[in-house]
């Protein structure tokens, strides 16, 4: 019992044990995801690779990209964690009405995402003739592939963030406020130290979901070239006439989600078993 | 300071005297917690009166107005100590000054200070989740104390703490406390022995008695003072109270005491093991007798529950009125 283990082995957790039968339908699932992600990997042209992702049309598409993702997280940040925050802490009538309407961009499709878009904000549309007269025509413009990115990235963060924040509590936000501490000194160095990784994940999956952008951008933004042409647009574009380039720039956006995967996830994971190692070190 | 809420079946008045420690003596559910929020004005009844006097005048809540927590200068410290993780232990201190506008550097400074009063300055650069309870309760203490309040909150502040810990934080309270205002819930009748100027005793959302220290535990008029303090408490006809402690109550079996007189007789209603005796609770006429039973003069495996028994009560036990002087 007490002889040192010999290097290399490990205690494993007696009680982690699954139905054996369960593991080929796992396998087909990991396999029905990581194939076609194989299958891009293999039909990459390794040796063209660096000429395609810098032809002029692709990097219109990857500076587009990388310019209205800025703006658009950005955005997404401004307005999602005070939602989140009224979300989580107020309670009023109507509010199951407030999160279901403010969550539905997370399974709507995109394309009517973007008509929507189009029948608020486009000429013509409810807020139309506003911006018309304000000198403003959205509709197919930069400024569109914007709205559009954050129509569909923000209730990513809203849901990471409520989750976090209604978690957590409001125990050391009342620790705060007997200290003296107002709302807007607790909400800053407080609440967002406290739900700081959730914060940092959300707001890289929307970046993440504000990039692979596709059916609303279409819809709301078109396809012009240097103005509404993102990298996702690119790709189905060149599907149909160059299909190494868009296996290229396919192969980019592979990297960037799993990068934001690993960031994400990895993240939160790795925060959630120091928070349970710190819970049983505290209660020993 | 006082405070009242007629809601949440509770209608106690609490009144703490600048300087003095009152303790909130109570069983679990009693209501202190509560009190303790709405004064602290985390809690907000529709119907509470929180009101500070002398030096901080300040009326906290009433039909009219309302003064959100932060701007009450009032400290409320739990049982759990709630340190803020990811910060050092000196910026926790350093919490409640930086709240109120100092610079850091003078907020880290007034930190320092406290923490070098609860005896953990070598700590000031640890990260707050490395301390172990005992230490958090400490810099918990210490970061209450920063903000200078006009009254301290303490709710059952040892409540979570092992036994030399808790013995600890006792010691540097009855210490740091001298001076402050202070209201403290417990359960614990030696915390409040050690620490409290005042006791106000609640019992079901009520205030059962309240007085200075010495009068509420020498004479207690609840019962449930006297259970608290182990002792039997019986209010006769005359307008006095008796509350012997049981080692000042003989108790013989009923038939055996006809022939020498007096005392009086009731049925065991409880019976205890204590270190060197058995002590047995008798329902007598006027309230509940408390009594250490010599297992040399009395055979305790007669004594269960229904049994009935006289008790004789020492010379020299004293009288007091039943209520309130």
């Amino acid at each position: 019992m007490t002889a040192p283990a010999p290097a290399g082995t490990r205690t494993r957790d007696g009680a982690a044990s699954v139905p054996r039968w369960l593991v080929l339908p796992a396998l087909v699932g990991a396999g029905l995801i990581v194939l076609p992600l194989v299958g891009l990997a293999a039909r990459v042209e390794w040796g063209s690779l660096p000429a395609l992702v810098t032809s002029e049309s692709a990097l219109a598409a990857l500076a587009l990209s990388a310019r209205t993702v800025a703006v658009s997280t950005l955005i997404v940040v401004a307005l999602g964690v005070p939602l989140a925050l009224m979300l989580a802490r107020l309670d009023f009538r109507g509010m199951v009405v407030v999160r279901t309407l403010v969550l539905a961009p997370l399974v709507l499709p995109p394309v009517v995402g973007g008509l929507g878009l189009l029948y608020a904000f486009g000429r013509g549309g409810l807020l139309g003739d506003t911006f018309t007269l304000l000198g403003l025509d959205v509709a197919f413009t930069t400024a569109a592939v914007v709205l559009a990115q954050t129509f569909v990235a923000l209730p990513f963060l809203v849901l990471a963030l409520e989750g976090a924040l209604r978690a957590d509590g409001t125990r050391y936000e009342a620790v705060a406020a007997t200290l003296g501490a107002g709302p807007w000194t607790t909400f800053r160095r407080v609440t967002v130290r406290r739900v700081w990784p959730a914060l940092v994940a959300g707001t890289v999956l929307a970046a993440a979901r504000a990039l692979g952008e596709f059916g609303a951008t279409l819809t709301f933004a078109g396809s012009l070239e240097g103005v509404t042409r993102t990298v996702p647009l690119e790709i189905y574009l060149q599907r149909e006439m160059d299909a190494d380039a868009a296996v290229a720039l396919s192969l980019l956006l592979m990297l960037v989600a799993l990068v934001v995967v690993a960031a994400a996830y990895g993240g939160t994971t790795r925060a959630a078993r120091a928070r349970t190692s710190s819970t049983s070190r505290g209660t020993s | 300071m006082s405070a009242s809420v007629p809601e949440r079946g509770i209608a106690a008045r609490l009144v703490a005297d600048p300087g003095r420690t009152v303790a909130l003596l109570g069983p679990n559910g009693a209501g202190k917690s509560t009190m303790l929020a709405v004064a602290a004005g985390l809690l907000r009844p529709d119907d509470a009166h929180v009101r500070l006097t002398g030096d901080a005048e300040l009326v906290c809540q009433d039909q009219r107005a309302w003064v959100p927590p932060h701007r009450r200068p009032l400290t409320l410290l739990t049982q759990d100590a709630s340190l803020f993780a990811g910060m050092s232990v000196l910026d926790n201190v350093a919490f409640g000054p930086r709240a109120e506008g100092l610079s850091r550097r003078h907020a880290r400074a007034a930190a320092r200070d406290w923490l070098d009063a609860v005896g953990l300055a070598g700590l000031a650069s640890s990260r707050a989740e490395t301390l172990s309870g005992g230490q958090a309760q400490r810099v918990a203490l210490a970061r209450a104390l920063a903000t200078a309040p006009a009254v301290l909150l303490l709710d059952e502040p040892f409540a979570a703490l092992d036994v030399d810990a808790a013995g600890a934080m006792r010691a540097l309270l009855a210490q740091l406390l001298r001076d402050v205002t202070v209201v403290m819930a417990t359960h614990d009748l030696l915390d409040a022995a050690m620490l409290a100027d005042d006791v106000v005793v609640m019992h079901d959302g009520a205030v059962a008695e309240r007085g200075p220290l010495s009068e509420v535990l020498a004479r207690p008029r609840h019962d449930f003072t006297a259970s608290l303090v182990g002792r039997g408490l019986v209010r006769r006809d005359d307008g006095t109270s008796i509350a012997p402690r049981p080692s000042q109550v003989r108790v013989t079996t009923a038939h055996a005491t006809l022939a020498s007189g007096g005392g009086v007789t009731g049925a065991v209603r409880r019976v205890e093991a204590h270190a060197d005796a058995v002590r047995i609770w008798v329902e007598v006429p006027g309230g509940r007798l408390g009594a250490d039973v010599d297992p040399l003069t009395v055979d305790p495996r007669v004594l269960t529950p229904g049994t009935t028994v006289t008790c004789v009560v020492a010379d020299g036990v004293e009288s007091y009125g039943s209520s309130a002087a």
